[in-house]
């Protein structure tokens, strides 16, 4: 599946984030934590980039998740690699 | 507490010939097998004398509510062992609702989950995503390195070729960091105590090809001395990999099927043209015990009983089986003395039968000594191949079923047999009152179960 936008990016992402941590779309804040509020288990968060890397068909190496604090930054991240504006 | 009654109440299967137990019952009576060629891709990394498997049905996980992080973070053996689980416990009249959303986890509404038991057996484990992650481990920085290399080199044959040999190194995209859980043997029960939170004793048994059956039986033992109330038992397999690697271990060892003069009947047990047993990709059967008294006050469905359980070991050789087949022959007598029957009420015994030169031979000696000679017999195996640790719970599921439809499927493919014995051909009626199942495994692993239709 490719990605045009960085809006359809950040819907997958969205989808992703709840299909793994079972936060409903509508309630997950973009700028929250992933390690201090949305996945304070360090297994979550694993299980949170494994099925970024399944949907978006790519490995996330771990010096750029020490970049990764919040889903936007997911968001940008992914936006980056892919080549879609920001 | 004394030796209380064991029923089982609930089965789940999957197979190369059923998605499903009911699928995988009638499919057997129909005679039906999966039998293709092995992948041709296999051939560009070895030879092979065995060139058939029995290959499982396409599987949605989904259709089992499993997701896709079910997927990510479980062997194929696994998933193969909750889905077998949920129907049984389904068909047992369980409930399953869904207890924590995040975590993927069930309950099982009505059971005293402290009171229930997993035993599970398999082979060979998470060996699937052992090797896959291999591949990865072995080849992805490599393989990036000699393509970087190749493309300084000037363009030529051998460049061509170089190129070839190194798009077949193939290997996942990426290494799974839940490999260690996937790959542990005992994966295979815990995942189905964490998915449907029983709590009870949780226990894996890897006894290869005797697995599916010891754990049955252990799981009966546990029952009817008290320990629990229920139990979740079974078997199950995986052997499937991208460069046919265990395809390649049985094969080396010579046990595979390899007379071809016709494919469609070269897997053959107890016949005089048998070669090997088929390789089976796997599957999984789980079967539900419980205690008599547990399962009528809910009502519980009850297809058979077991009554009795033996088992022995050989002591003698990793991977053949002793020649005058004592060590069977005492864990048959065992069985039936712990049924308290005599071995000449068994009125069809679902055998190892796997196709082997030397299963069969002594198998069907051992029978001859010990059991009725009129009494039913037929190999699975026959039908789906082998199928490991898996085999003996399958095998214990279709003896069950047998028991209460009053009938048996054929062993296939059997126009000469070895031995003068009653082996199955025709699928007919008969009054099965008493019946056995058995397996042997690489390792000297002699495990047998009696059953007992109910309601006698």
């Amino acid at each position: 599946m490719s990605f045009k936008t960085y809006d359809e990016i950040q819907a997958k992402v969205c989808k992703v984030v709840e299909e793994v941590l079972a936060i409903s779309i509508d309630e997950i804040d973009l700028d929250a934590s992933i390690e201090k509020q949305l996945a304070p288990d360090s297994m979550d968060q694993v299980r949170l980039y494994m099925v970024l890397e399944d949907e978006f068909d790519g490995s996330i190496p771990d010096e750029d998740l020490k970049t990764i604090h919040t889903v936007r930054d997911i968001i940008n991240y992914i936006s980056r690699r892919l080549g879609v504006e920001t | 507490m004394g030796r209380r009654r064991v029923v089982i109440t609930g089965l789940g299967a999957i197979c190369p010939i059923g998605t499903n137990i009911d699928e995988f019952w009638l499919n057997s009576l129909a005679g039906e097998t999966s039998v293709f060629p092995i992948p041709e891709g296999w051939r560009a990394y070895s030879d092979f004398k065995s060139k058939i498997l029995s290959k499982l049905p396409p599987l949605e996980f989904k259709n089992w509510g499993l997701r896709r992080l079910d997927r990510l973070q479980y062997d194929r053996v696994s998933l193969l062992a909750i889905c077998a689980a949920r129907e049984a416990l389904t068909n047992s009249g369980y409930h399953i609702a869904v207890r924590d959303e995040r975590a993927g986890t069930f309950k099982v509404d009505e059971l005293e989950t402290n009171r229930c038991g997993v035993f599970v057996g398999t082979g060979l484990g998470g060996g699937n995503s052992f090797l896959e992650n291999y591949t990865h481990q072995v080849l992805s920085r490599k393989k990036r390195e000699i393509s970087s290399l190749l493309k300084d080199l000037p363009k030529s044959e051998a460049n061509d070729s170089l190129h070839r040999s190194l798009g077949q190194l193939t290997h996942i995209p990426r290494f799974n960091p839940f490999v260690v859980s996937m790959l542990m043997p005992n994966a295979t029960s815990a995942s189905i105590g964490i998915k449907f939170s029983i709590g009870g004793p949780n226990i894996t048994f890897s006894m290869a090809c005797a697995a599916g059956t010891v754990s049955i039986g252990h799981a009966f033992k546990s029952i009817q001395t008290g320990e629990i109330d229920v139990a979740v038992a079974g078997g199950c397999e995986f052997l499937d990999d991208r460069y046919g690697a265990m395809f390649r271990g049985y094969d080396a060892a010579g046990v595979l099927v390899h007379n071809f003069e016709d494919p469609e009947v070269a897997n053959c047990p107890f016949d005089k043209k048998r070669s090997g047993f088929l390789f089976s990709q796997g599957g999984a059967a789980v079967l539900i015990l419980e205690e008599l008294e547990t399962a009528k006050n809910r009502n519980a469905p009850i297809i058979a009983e077991v009554l009795g359980y033996g088992e022995t070991f050989d002591a003698y050789s990793m991977m053949g089986m002793e020649p005058d087949g004592f060590g069977i022959e005492r864990m048959i007598r065992l069985a039936v003395q712990d049924a308290r029957i005599g071995a000449e009420k068994i009125q069809y015994i679902n055998a190892h039968g796997t196709g082997t030169s030397l299963n069969d031979q002594i198998e069907s000696q051992i029978i001859e000594r010990i059991f009725n000679q009129n009494a039913l017999i037929n190999s699975t195996k026959s039908l789906i191949g082998h199928t490991i640790g898996a085999s003996g719970s399958l095998e214990a599921a279709i003896t069950a079923l047998s028991l209460k439809h009053g009938t048996t499927h054929i062993c296939k493919n059997l126009t000469e047999p070895i031995a003068n014995l009653n082996f199955v051909t025709e699928v007919l009626s008969h009054d099965l009152k008493y019946a056995f199942s058995q397996s042997f495994a690489f390792g000297g692993h002699n495990a047998g179960i009696v059953m007992q239709r109910y309601g006698d």
